[in-house]
């Protein structure tokens, strides 16, 4: 090695050192204090409350639910997606590498919407908290998880009895939870169903605007390492199939949808699962389960 | 430096670090499987002590199967100092409860018990530390002169090895002074110890730290030993302690064999009776099994069915979940970039430049064939030597030059450091790349390449002060500077991690934060624990524990460290439950806020901002 060459790498090595130490400083220290969290907890406090928070940072999920109460609600914590949400908001991180806190979750729930515009941010600190308007994500009209009474489920088998927020069905079990599908919440119907097996949810004279929209996952992410058999989903308007799906667990959270006619509905979905159990070294076990999650939504969206 | 002067530095930086750890890590929760070895060396430092009480029964085949069969899957040597180092040092544990075990009082009471059991682990980091040292040290001059002597003046200058100036550069004018031991000495320790990963592991009871110094050891003992037939002699029962700590030291003899083996044949001529039957390769296979079959008392009964029992255990390991750049990895392959982007993303970048610069210096060095000398049969010139006569002797090379011989076999031959270390330095990665690898997750298995690494960027830090020394004056002291640039991003990153060092990153990829966002494991050993959870004095209530291993709680029961009232408890009967961060535990996290009936944890144990543990339903602070 010559002395220039030599010169060279110290240089080169220095200067590598000397980044680190610019980002050692900024790294090695915690930068959300009880302080951030409080100005962060005031300025989500002063929103319209019927306007959803999402966390753009979503690995601070932990910290951030337990100092903001604007983000445990399961419309911030579990959300199916972004329709029927015309303004929303999200708090991330202010040295967050994507421009206002969007997070691939909120890029995954966006779908097929365009992009949001992004109307204004506050600064929090080491926080920053985005304003988001969508003006095609259409308005909620009904949704099956928050009306679990208006439901009606049934089996092979005839008729299941809800109580304290479970179906129980003679083929399965149904409630009302929180599964992880694609390592992440979804709050919806968990559908335990006896293999081969065929699920009923109706709900009668709903109020449709011009799409139902759901989506159905699997959980966890151990049953569905053993099991890969796909779901099968039918959608009945006023008995009218519109919709018929075959899905698997490699969808992840699947999305489905079906135009309607705005106007008040008879809606009936039909689930068969197909299997529910695992493969294993062993073969074929009916455990551990494979829970189907489901929810389906009506909204009024304005064509595109 | 003299001789006297390194060995008092290397053994004031190994005691200096196995204190730091012994300290240091009273900090650092139980990790999973320390549970079961906290077990498992209660049960063989019983078996001890009862050997020297009453031999024949503890020597009786019941005896010690029964001391030895717990946590079989590893060997037992560190689990039997560990079992009687709490036997010497371990303070008692209050007194239990109805049914609850304590710690029982040492002989000289020093420290809790667990911290007693992890002290065999971290003298041997210490031991790590100080030969890195010493060898680092090494690669800066010649060999340090024994005290009040002189060396032996060479009476053939073309017969006698010098140390070579390192790899990749020209000559030093003799007036000159060389670069400083103590510093290349300290950049080979603290490139290793001060990096985070390495910190953490360092100080627990567990098995990955010190079989990375017992690889290192092996090898420095090889090294003389390929010149030393003493050495060689010594190479097989080191080889055999390195084996009866881990597996791992099972590829140690054939990285050797290929290191010899590629030394044979770059030297470009045929080898002689004696190398073909090399001492030190018949001394590891000859007196490293009886080594091993000696320290593993397991063993005694059915040798080779237990053997075989513990080779399929560790070829059909279960796979672990592990995350990576935002997957959850839980069956082979994990992508090839799997260890280089882990050991990019946890080394800070500067120090690993060095290291990669040393090893491809020494490689370069080290994969040229040796010119054969027409006047001198026995030597090869190196093409690097302006005189055209210096040979490419080891820095480490100290024994006059001899032929080789069998006891000897690269006796006066140059023995190519750079190509060794380089390749204990690249295997380990290499190997859990390969796509049939288990999952096994995290950087511990691959900690015994970085002593390797460790030496390349001292060798590569006294090339470097070589050369600019030659050239400027005004550049005399940038090595120094620049050394310390470079070793401080480490120091700042472990200083900053600790306890939580398993969760901690490299400056360039953010730390912490940098490595959630990009969707790398926080953790996958359960020790993060609210601080408050260990105050035996809080008010206790049943407590669910996620991933704190029930023998790693037990431990801290047994210290007086865990309040009576807080059972562990199924979820649903649960008043309060932990939660460790990783993806695969996102169900978990659900259904405790399913049971709890919130999503919000009462505390939230952090490293720079960065959930690991969340404790929900937790009281308040006190």
């Amino acid at each position: 090695m010559t002395p220039r060459q030599a010169s060279a790498a110290l240089l080169v090595l220095a200067a590598v050192a000397a980044v680190e130490w610019v980002c050692a400083a900024r790294a090695y220290r915690a930068q959300l204090g009880p302080d951030a969290w409080a100005r962060a907890a005031d300025a989500l406090a002063a929103l319209p409350p019927d306007e959803t928070v999402f966390l753009g940072t979503p690995w601070l999920g932990p910290s951030a639910r337990q100092h903001l109460p604007a983000l445990r609600p399961w419309s911030s914590v579990a959300p199916p997606d972004l329709h029927g949400l015309p303004r929303f908001h999200v708090l991330g991180l202010a040295s967050a590498a994507r421009a206002g806190a969007w997070s691939t979750e909120l890029e995954a729930d966006l779908g097929e919407l365009p992009a949001p515009s992004l109307l204004g941010a506050k600064d929090l600190g080491p926080l920053r908290l985005y304003h988001y308007e969508q003006p095609s994500a259409g308005t909620l009209l009904s949704d099956w998880l928050a009306e679990p009474d208006a439901l009606r489920l049934r089996d092979d088998r005839g008729p299941c009895r809800l109580s304290s927020g479970t179906w129980s069905c003679k083929q399965g079990r149904v409630t009302l939870n929180t599964l992880e599908v694609s390592y992440r919440p979804r709050r919806c119907l968990a559908i335990d169903l006896d293999d081969g097996r065929t699920l009923e949810i109706s709900r009668p004279r709903t109020a449709l605007g011009t799409v139902l929209r759901g989506h159905l996952g699997f959980a966890d992410f151990n049953a569905r390492l053993r099991n890969d058999a796909p779901a099968l989903l039918e959608l009945l308007v006023d008995e009218v199939p519109v919709g018929r799906w075959t899905l698997t667990d490699s969808q992840g959270w699947a999305a489905f949808a079906a135009p309607t006619t705005p106007g008040t509905h008879d809606v009936r979905l039909r689930l068969t699962t197909l299997l529910g159990g695992s493969w294993t070294e062993q073969g074929y076990g009916p455990q551990p389960r494979r829970s189907a999650c489901l929810e389906l939504r009506a909204l009024s969206e304005a064509h595109r | 430096m003299t001789r006297r002067a390194r060995l008092l530095v290397a053994a004031a930086l190994g005691l200096a670090v196995t204190l730091l750890l012994s300290l240091g890590h009273r900090r650092v929760g139980y990790v999973r499987d320390e549970g079961i070895y906290f077990v498992a060396s209660r049960s063989h430092a019983a078996w001890a002590a009862r050997l020297l009480q009453t031999p024949a029964e503890a020597l009786a085949a019941p005896a010690r199967d029964r001391a030895f069969a717990v946590n079989r899957e590893h060997p037992a040597l560190m689990k039997i100092a560990a079992g009687v180092s709490a036997r010497l040092l371990a303070e008692p544990g209050p007194a239990p409860a109805a049914g609850q075990e304590r710690a029982e009082a040492g002989l000289l009471p020093l420290m809790p018990e667990g911290a007693a059991m992890r002290l065999p682990a971290q003298l041997l980091a210490g031991l790590a530390v100080a030969l890195l040292f010493l060898a680092g040290a090494g690669l800066a001059g010649p060999p340090a002169p024994r005290d009040r002597k002189r060396a032996p003046a060479p009476k053939d200058r073309q017969h006698v090895p010098e140390a070579s100036p390192g790899p990749g550069q020209g000559p030093v004018p003799e007036a000159s002074p060389g670069p400083s031991p103590l510093l290349a000495g300290l950049c080979a320790a603290l490139w290793f110890i001060a990096l985070p990963h390495v910190w953490f592991h360092a100080g627990l009871h567990a098995f990955d730290v010190p079989v990375a110094a017992a690889t290192l050891a092996v090898v420095l003992i090889y090294r003389r030993a390929l010149g030393d037939r003493r050495w060689a002699l010594a190479l097989g029962p080191a080889l055999g302690v390195a084996i009866s700590i881990k597996h791992n030291a099972l590829f140690i003899p054939v990285l050797l064999a290929l290191h010899y083996g590629l030394c044979l044949l770059l030297a470009r001529r045929r080898p002689t009776a004696g190398q073909w039957l090399p001492l030190p390769f018949l001394a590891m296979a000859v007196l490293a099994p009886l080594t091993v079959v000696a320290l593993w008392p397991w063993l005694w009964s059915d040798p080779l069915g237990r053997l075989l029992e513990y080779v399929e255990f560790h070829r059909f390991h279960a796979y672990y979940n592990t995350e990576f750049l935002g997957i959850n990895y839980n069956r082979p392959p994990l992508p090839a970039s799997y260890p280089l982007v882990l050991t990019w993303a946890t080394v800070p970048s500067g120090a690993l430049l060095l290291a990669l610069l040393g090893l491809a210096l020494g490689l370069r060095r080290d994969l040229r064939p040796a010119p054969v000398s027409k006047d001198s049969p026995s030597e090869h010139v190196s093409k690097d030597s302006p005189s055209g006569h210096a040979p490419k002797a080891s820095p480490f090379e100290h024994a006059p030059r001899a032929s080789p011989r069998w006891s000897a076999p690269l006796a006066g031959r140059d023995r190519r450091d750079g190509l060794l270390w380089a390749l204990f330095a690249a295997f380990p990665l290499a190997l859990i790349a390969l796509p049939t690898i288990p999952i096994f997750g995290g950087t511990k298995h691959w900690l015994t390449a970085y002593p390797f690494l460790a030496l390349a960027a001292a060798s590569a830090w006294v090339a470097l002060a070589r050369a600019v020394r030659r050239a400027h004056g005004r550049w005399r002291h940038a090595p120094a500077l620049v050394l310390a640039l470079v070793l401080v991003p480490g120091l700042w990153s472990t200083i900053d991690g600790h306890p939580y060092g398993l969760s901690q990153y490299a400056p360039l990829l953010g730390g912490p934060r940098g490595a959630a966002d990009l969707g790398l494991l926080r953790g996958f050993w359960g020790h993060a624990v609210p601080p408050a959870l260990l105050d035996p004095t809080r008010p206790g209530a049943p407590i669910y524990l996620h991933d704190l291993h029930e023998l790693a709680r037990l431990q801290y029961q047994r210290e007086g460290r865990w309040s009576p009232g807080s059972a562990p408890s199924p979820l649903g009967r649960a008043r309060s439950a932990l939660l460790f961060h990783e993806r695969h535990m996102r169900t978990h996290e659900l259904q405790i806020w399913s049971a709890q009936g919130t999503v919000a944890p009462a505390e939230v144990l952090t490293l720079d901002d960065v959930p690991l543990t969340s404790w929900y339903g937790a009281p308040g602070p006190r």
